[in-house]
């Protein structure tokens, strides 16, 4: 159960990784109505006659911000969960080796750290979309991947 | 890596994974999230709300100054 849950917690990190950074995502990706295309999706005839649809500028969907939240919301999960279980069998890992704890509680108040630096960023991007916003969210995204990460190396090998 | 390869490791992992309910929580967020990326089709409005509501509930923690338990520093056992 332990080698089972180091490994896909290990994976899901890894995935988490590799979503948070790729770019080759097509841009009309998101549903018309979402939280992160939530309007205006304008019909308009131009002059040739042909129906165009654009979305207003306001409004336009953000891809970039859907990537980030959703590789946060899984690093988040999966430290949660290693920091949960660790938690629910303590005892039991305490007896298997001391360090599984000491390790994990030297990652947790770093994971409180970036976890507050990362809504904190995400805060001000929602109030006002910017490049640098969302570079302070993805960086705040990667140190939140490289912890999970590091707390998932904790849990014992089967 | 495909999407193809990384739908098939998802799957490998899947049965392999044990009944904690919070490794199926974080499964299915890992997969719902790289399914709506790599499969064909537009995202969701169902799939961008949950992900938004997740981190929306996580800021309400921190605006709230909540930590939960498991993400405190707590003494050792004796």
């Amino acid at each position: 159960m332990k080698h089972t849950l180091r490994s896909y917690i290990s994976m899901a990190v890894l995935l988490g990784g590799i979503i948070a950074f790729d770019t080759g995502c097509k841009s009309n990706k998101l549903e018309e109505g979402g939280a992160y295309a939530p309007g205006l999706f304008l019909v308009s005839t131009n002059a040739s006659g042909a129906v165009v649809t654009n979305f207003s500028a306001a409004y336009a969907p953000d891809l970039a911000f859907y990537v980030a939240d959703g590789a946060f919301s899984v690093a988040y999960a999966t430290a949660d969960t290693v920091f949960t279980f660790e938690r629910n069998n303590r005892d039991m890992l305490w007896r298997l080796s001391p360090d599984i704890k000491k390790v994990l509680d030297g990652i947790r108040p770093q994971a409180v750290e970036v976890r507050n630096k990362y809504i904190a960023a995400r805060t001000a991007y929602l109030q006002t979309p910017t490049p640098a916003g969302l570079s302070a969210m993805n960086e705040a995204l990667s140190r939140m991947n490289n912890l999970a990460a590091a707390a998932s190396a904790a849990l014992p090998k089967k | 890596m495909s999407a193809a390869a990384i739908l098939t490791i998802i799957s490998g992992i899947q049965a392999a994974i044990s009944a904690a309910p919070g490794v199926i929580d974080v499964f299915n967020k890992a997969k719902a999230l790289i399914t709506s990326l790599f499969a064909a089709g537009k995202i969701t409005k169902a799939q961008q709300d949950a992900i938004h509501a997740h981190v929306d509930s996580i800021a309400a923690m921190v605006n709230a100054g909540i930590v939960p338990d498991a993400w405190t520093v707590e003494k050792d056992p004796e």
